[in-house]
């Protein structure tokens, strides 16, 4: 299973990886992307690709 | 909450479950429209892989009319007996089997039509705008006899489908073919019964669904539907759930299978590895809110866990997996087993429609059985005669790919790597920053699981030697050691302000606010990713195509982040360059990338010098000219890795060369070659 680590410092709350992820396991919780029900990610790294801050890094 | 494996009911036909493997073309039929032995194995071997339902491509109703050069027909009595196989081999598998029926209208080949014919293409007015492909022949309006008559074909083609055992057609309104073109004020510009207004732009596909449905009785007529065309003067997501979609469900059409697009813009109609996964899911959701009948909805969903979930949200009824179902025939299987990591991911390279439009066999880039007949089958390789240790040096696709056929002929394979990671060049095409390429690690991914789970041995950080290769004796040795960047004899080429495409891609090394791409073709991606640096995220596909042209470009979000990107380039145009995915579709997207992003792309130049801040070269024509530049990124091409074969020519050693080491092409080329001698070793 993929495993999401998300960098709070650099996250800036654009909600990109929101709008990306196809699986819809991103949340903005108080302005910080939140990665819930990460296990049905797929591997596709969309949030990755797109997070302008590179504050996402998707392994697995 | 309905679940992927539950059964759903069409009309009076059961599907087992919900997936379904919609037609695209495969090129591979005779001339005579005949389906012969591959058409009719690789089906089969589609039609076993799981689905609840397989349908056959694009099956012509009329000799009039031909969009690809090889497609099926059905406007025959005596075709039905190659049909019967096709629909034979479906059931066979355990699925239920569909025939898609296809007039092309405007976007049929006149020059490809019999020479008994008129050599020329019909549409709803004289005024329709020609086929967006070549030749684009201005087409001809039908006449209200002629309209009738081709009435007539759908319903004879209808009967001939059921005769010949299938259990539902499948009417092709799609894509810009012809039903779509009545409905469509973009190209239906009559002004009687059959155009003017909505409900007399409906009225082709009203009439084609009736008397089908007076012709064939209790028999389930889907329609293969563009939700959006995606077009200035088309119809929009909203026109057709108010107008089109509700005459349709009333005229007794029972499965809507939503698309979208023409072909005037390539990418709604078969989304490239850049539109993210399950893009045009949301015109299905729409679509089954105002209709009462099953929906199917697709666009690139290649993960099965995406499927799941499309379907227990209850976004619509069935999911399609058309490249999906390319890449890997088992996907539903697969997929209905929880399978989901060994399922082989289509990359979304198009080859398999390039292949088409080049009038070749459509031709899968990942799986080298599809397109075939059986015999190519893997389950029917003959084992090796003698089993061999193999040494194979390149861990990309095809070094791994050559491995876990090899492995399966009963060979004792070894993967010695130079690199600390298995993947090959793939690992630096799919790591453009803000493009998203990285689509083309999953087969990577998966041939590296193969890889783990058949116990091949993977020796990375390894580089092999002629020494190493007469001190480890192998049977055969493999080279598929891949190809290495080009860097042209220019003048100041070696400063400290150029850096090649790798070391940009792959060590991330810093580029300045001033940059110059060298060699548009191959270093399109990241003129693409530098242009978009310090600008918001562009808009997907469907927002785009909404909107003129001169609007598309990206909004500017931190200024200082904000790249001048030049590329030059020395070819014109420049369409067609080396990449390790796809050619044709690749360069119509990204062009329109560039001009979005606000790359400046100059062609035909020939560069003379590069200085510290400057570029100086030949403009297309011929006079001196020089760009400011901080940072120059060399992107020329790749050129095949010989060194060891020169060693081992004449040694008297039995080797082989696969993938890009004989020539830098596509990742198909990798796999296919790595096939053909894995078989032969």
């Amino acid at each position: 299973m993929a495993d999401i680590q998300i960098d709070k410092q650099l996250c800036d709350g654009c909600g990109d990886c929101v709008k990306a992820c196809p699986m819809e396991i991103f949340l903005l919780k108080e302005e910080k992307a939140t990665a819930i029900n990460v296990e049905t990610c797929m591997d596709c790294e969309l949030c990755e690709v797109g997070c302008p801050n590179l504050a996402i890094k998707v392994t697995g | 909450m309905a679940k992927i494996s539950d059964s759903i009911k069409i009309r009076n036909v059961e599907l087992k479950n919900r997936l379904y493997a919609p037609p695209m073309i495969s090129n591979i039929v005779g001339e005579n429209c005949l389906a012969g032995k591959a058409l009719i194995d690789t089906t089969y071997r589609r039609a076993r892989g799981g689905w609840g339902l397989v349908c056959v491509e694009g099956a012509v109703i009329s000799e009039s009319t031909r969009l690809f050069p090889r497609t099926v027909g059905i406007f025959d009595d005596n075709q039905e007996l190659a049909l019967f196989e096709l629909a034979d081999a479906i059931h066979s598998g355990g699925a239920k089997a569909m025939i898609q029926l296809h007039h092309a209208g405007r976007q049929c080949n006149p020059l490809l039509l019999p020479k008994h014919l008129k050599q020329e293409a019909v549409a709803p007015s004289d005024t329709t705008p020609p086929s967006p492909f070549p030749p684009s022949i201005a087409p001809r309006g039908l006449t209200e006899a002629e309209i009738w008559a081709i009435i007539d074909d759908y319903v004879n083609a209808a009967l001939r489908a059921k005769r010949a055992g299938f259990d539902m057609v499948l009417v092709h309104c799609s894509h810009g073919f012809l039903p779509q073109q009545f409905m469509s004020p973009y190209t239906n510009h009559r002004n009687d019964k059959w155009g003017g207004d909505w409900e007399k732009r409906v009225e082709f596909i009203r009439q084609v669904l009736t008397k089908m449905r007076e012709a064939v009785g209790d028999y389930p007529i889907c329609c293969r539907v563009a939700g959006d065309e995606f077009l200035e003067g088309g119809y929009t997501l909203e026109d057709f759930c108010k107008y089109i979609a509700p005459a349709m469900e009333q005229a007794g059409c029972d499965m809507f299978d939503v698309t979208c697009g023409v072909w005037e813009h390539f990418s709604p109609v078969v989304p490239e590895m850049y539109e993210p996964r399950g893009v045009w899911t949301y015109l299905a959701e729409a679509i089954k809110k105002v209709v009462n009948v099953p929906v199917t909805g697709l666009g690139r969903i290649n993960d099965g866990r995406l499927a799941v979930k499309m379907i227990e949200d209850g976004k619509f009824d069935i999911v399609g997996i058309g490249r999906g179902s390319i890449a890997d025939s088992d996907f539903a299987k697969k997929t209905i087993e929880g399978r989901y990591d060994d399922i082989r991911q289509c990359i979304a390279c198009n080859t398999c429609l390039e292949d088409d439009l080049s009038n070749r066999p459509s031709r899968c880039a990942i799986n080298f059985e599809y397109d075939r007949d059986n015999t190519w089958e893997e389950e029917r390789m003959p084992a090796a005669r003698k089993s061999k240790n193999v040494l194979v040096v390149g861990g990309g696709p095809a070094g791994m790919e050559l491995a876990r056929v090899a492995t399966l002929r009963g060979h004792k394979v070894v993967i010695c790597e130079k690199s600390g990671k298995l993947g090959g060049y793939l690992n630096v095409a799919s790591s453009i920053p803000k493009l998203y390429t990285r689509e083309l690690l999953n087969i990577v991914k998966w041939l590296g699981k193969k890889m783990d789970a058949m116990g091949v041995t993977v020796e990375l950080n390894t580089e092999v030697t002629l020494d190493m290769i007469k001190e480890r004796k192998p049977d055969a040795v493999v080279l598929a050691t891949g190809a290495c960047e080009v860097i042209p004899d220019i003048p100041g080429i070696d400063g400290p302000n150029v850096i090649s495409l790798d070391e940009f891609l792959t060590k991330k090394k810093p580029v300045g606010r001033r940059v110059v791409v060298l060699g548009g073709a191959y270093g399109a991606e990241a003129a693409v990713a530098l242009g978009r640096e310090g600008k918001k995220a562009p808009d997907s596909g469907y927002k785009k195509y909404h909107k003129p042209a001169a609007e598309r470009g990206l909004e500017v979000a931190d200024p200082e982040k904000v790249k001048e990107v030049t590329v030059l380039e020395e070819g014109n145009p420049m369409v067609v360059g080396w990449s390790p995915y796809s050619q044709i579709f690749r360069f119509i997207v990204l062009n329109e990338f560039l001009a979005e992003a606000g790359v400046k792309v100059l062609s035909q130049v020939k560069v003379l010098e590069i200085s510290a801040n400057a570029v100086k070269y030949l403009n297309s024509t011929g006079q001196e000219e020089t760009v400011a530049v901080d940072t120059v990124i060399v992107a020329v091409g790749r050129a095949p890795n010989k060194m060891l074969y020169q060693e081992l020519v004449g040694q008297g050693i039995e080797f082989y060369e696969i993938g890009d080491c004989t020539r830098p092409e596509k990742v198909e080329r990798a796999i296919h070659s790595a096939n053909h001698v894995a078989r032969q070793i």
